[in-house]
């Protein structure tokens, strides 16, 4: 190699090397991709909760609200080929200290995570067991599989059942009854956005987004609920 | 007035002996207190007889550091033997105690568990999902790696040789993979001290245990860098031999992707190895190239032949974006929220940065020659996932390459 070569081969890569990055740099700057919305979507890695000491998906907070006679619990199971998580509970009817037996699967979601929510589509794959039932005199639920939206201040409910679509208000508490087939497997879609703007409720720069299932005490019997999965994808 | 003992070594010879006493006394000191903080003694009480022996190794390296010639002479090899025994019992408290016997990363988990299923079952373990490793070997959460939906990774993300070490000590009864790890950092240490010159003994381990991560913490947290790093160290010192270091680095290259990076800037070496014509150039680059592609497919190519497509996603996994960004490095500053950039503007500057490098890695060959296994480190720290042992583990390969170069410039004197 040629002496003048080498002379400015150093200098003249290096600043190659830093124009290629500062154009990069221009180009990409702003177009992050965000870290994940949601940790473990697929409900891997079943660890030890440090309170309730039963098993419960690795970054996921579990809580049973249950009367003494009650029961709740999580576990890992295989429906029709997909792994996933089953929640359960059983209702005894007995007049206990809350109206409800319920069990929580709870994720809290920061601030990009929660515009990540907001801005994209949140899909889900549910098994449905049971049909969503309502009181006949106050409209209230009387059971519930699905997922909940809790910004602190409102509460949205996106119930699975097989029945049609509807969306019903209670007070700071908007329910969407999302058609699904019974003990099958569905891909559902949903866009939080949009039922929030149709609530005329303002975007929360935080939200805990929930799994659940429960009942009432006026609907004692065993609830079953299972999803496989959940993804916020972009629109 | 008595005069002092008349020495047996030249001056500079026995202050390095003494500062080797004195580093391996005070790495065992601080060793001690470190067991005696992690061991909870008053739970634990047979913590206190390796805290016991930890000190008593401290200050018998003290004491020899500062005594008189003689016995400053006759116990020199004891100092890698002090930090050997030091690294063991410490590991063995934090691993067994401290961390209860959990793997604390995926990796190892998920490589004893592949060696498992391929001993007890026979199966390719690259098309499975291994999240029962993660439960069976109690990995610690924060450590599970993430892929950018945010979803578990399960799958084997390694070269087949990466488990297939592990099956031996497996079939053998072995339960603890971290010993197979504290079994090659000793070989490297070995070969580095006896590959050291005589009167540099003392101190040519201190790169390595000036950094209690190195030495003990990494490998006691389940890291298995250790297992390329040992045949990088011995390739390290057969760099003039392209047929023996070839295979050398296809078996790092096997265990890891760490050692891949080293690849152009090794082909460059090779190609300056013998000055002569172009011909003779690549012949030993391609005498080297052989015999690491050789020895690269002896252990992978079974699993190729079976599933090409789990093998290849799998070994792939760190460079195809499938991992969330988590950093040590330059993308520290994107995980941290400052500088919002993607992943792949650290991919691409990543390799535009290595690309210049190795350019001037073959330009300037005759300056750079001894920065060989610098540059993968640095080139690593400015990767969408930079981790500490990316850089961290070149470290004993650099002190071999030290050791190389000195006992080159000796043959020349």
């Amino acid at each position: 190699m040629t002496g003048k070569l080498r002379k400015i081969f150093a200098p003249a890569s290096m600043l190659s090397c830093l124009f290629l990055v500062l154009f990069f740099f221009t180009q990409m700057y702003g177009s992050t991709s965000d870290p994940p919305a949601i940790i473990n979507p697929r409900f891997k890695y079943w660890t030890t909760d440090q309170v309730w000491k039963f098993k419960k998906p690795y970054r996921w907070e579990v809580s049973p609200l249950i009367g003494p006679r009650d029961d709740a619990f999580i576990r890992l199971d295989e429906v029709s080929g997909k792994t996933c998580l089953g929640m359960y509970i059983s209702q005894d009817g007995e007049i206990d200290q809350y109206l409800w037996a319920t069990i929580h699967v709870r994720q809290n979601l920061g601030g990009r995570a929660t515009k990540q929510l907001y801005d994209g589509t949140l899909g889900v794959w549910v098994y449905p067991t049971f049909l969503h039932e309502r009181y006949p005199e106050s409209g209230h639920p009387k059971n519930v599989f699905g997922i909940e939206i809790n910004d602190g201040t409102n509460i949205m409910w996106f119930v699975f059942s097989q029945q049609p679509n509807v969306t019903y208000s209670l007070r700071r508490h908007q329910i969407v009854v999302i058609s699904t087939p019974l003990n099958a497997w569905s891909y559902r879609e949903i866009q939080i956005e949009r039922y929030y703007t149709e609530a005329g409720w303002k975007r929360p720069s935080e939200v805990a987004l929930i799994l659940l299932v429960g009942a009432t005490r006026d609907a004692g019997g065993q609830y079953t609920g299972f999803v496989q999965s959940l993804a916020v994808t972009q629109r | 007035m008595t005069r002092p003992p008349r020495s047996l070594l030249p001056a500079e010879h026995e202050i390095i002996l003494r500062t080797g006493y004195l580093s391996a006394g005070s790495f065992c000191l601080y060793e001690g207190f470190q067991t005696w903080v992690r061991g909870q003694i008053e739970v634990n009480p047979q913590v206190v007889g390796y805290c016991l022996i930890l000190y008593a190794i401290s200050f018998a390296m003290l004491a020899l550091g500062l005594s008189i010639p003689p016995l400053t002479v006759r116990f020199r090899d004891a100092i890698p033997v002090a930090l050997t025994i030091a690294a063991i019992i410490s590991a063995y408290v934090l691993f067994q105690i401290h961390y209860k016997g959990a793997y604390r990363t995926d990796a190892l988990a998920f490589t004893h568990y592949a060696a498992d299923i391929l001993l007890k079952k026979g199966q390719n373990p690259y098309p499975l999902d291994l999240q029962n490793a993660l439960h069976e070997f109690k990995v610690e959460p924060l450590y599970v790696t993430l892929t950018p939906n945010g979803d578990v990774s399960t799958n084997l993300a390694y070269p087949a040789l990466h488990f297939l070490v592990f099956v031996p000590f497996l079939a053998m009864g072995l339960s603890d993979m971290r010993w197979v790890l504290f079994l090659f950092e000793i070989a490297t240490l070995l070969t580095l001290y006896v590959k050291s010159p005589r009167e540099l003994r003392p101190i040519v381990l201190l790169p390595i245990f000036v950094s209690a991560d190195l030495a003990i913490d990494f490998n006691a947290g389940a890291v298995s860098d250790f297992l390329w790093v040992l045949p990088m160290v011995w390739m390290a010192f057969y760099l003039k031999d392209p047929f023996r270091s070839g295979v050398l680095y296809g078996i790092a290259c096997a265990i890891k992707q760490e050692p891949w990076i080293a690849g152009p800037l090794l082909l460059i070496w090779m190609y300056n190895l013998n000055q002569g014509s172009f011909v003779v150039r690549m012949c030993s680059v391609l005498n080297f190239v052989g015999a690491a592609a050789l020895s690269f497919a002896v252990p992978n190519l079974l699993f190729v032949i079976k599933d090409p497509g789990a093998w290849l996603s799998g070994v792939l996994t760190p460079a195809s974006g499938g991992l969330v960004l988590l950093s040590q490095g330059m993308s520290m500053l994107t995980q941290a929220g400052i500088v919002r950039l993607p992943s792949l503007f650290y991919l691409v500057i990543t390799i535009t940065l290595f690309l210049t490098l190795v350019a001037n890695y073959f330009v300037y060959f005759d300056k750079l020659k001894y920065l060989l296994w610098l540059l993968p480190a640095l080139t690593m720290w400015f990767s969408p996932r930079a981790l500490q042992n990316y850089f961290m583990y070149w470290i004993p390969v650099m002190v071999a390459g030290v050791l190389a170069r000195h006992s080159e410039l000796r043959d020349l004197a």
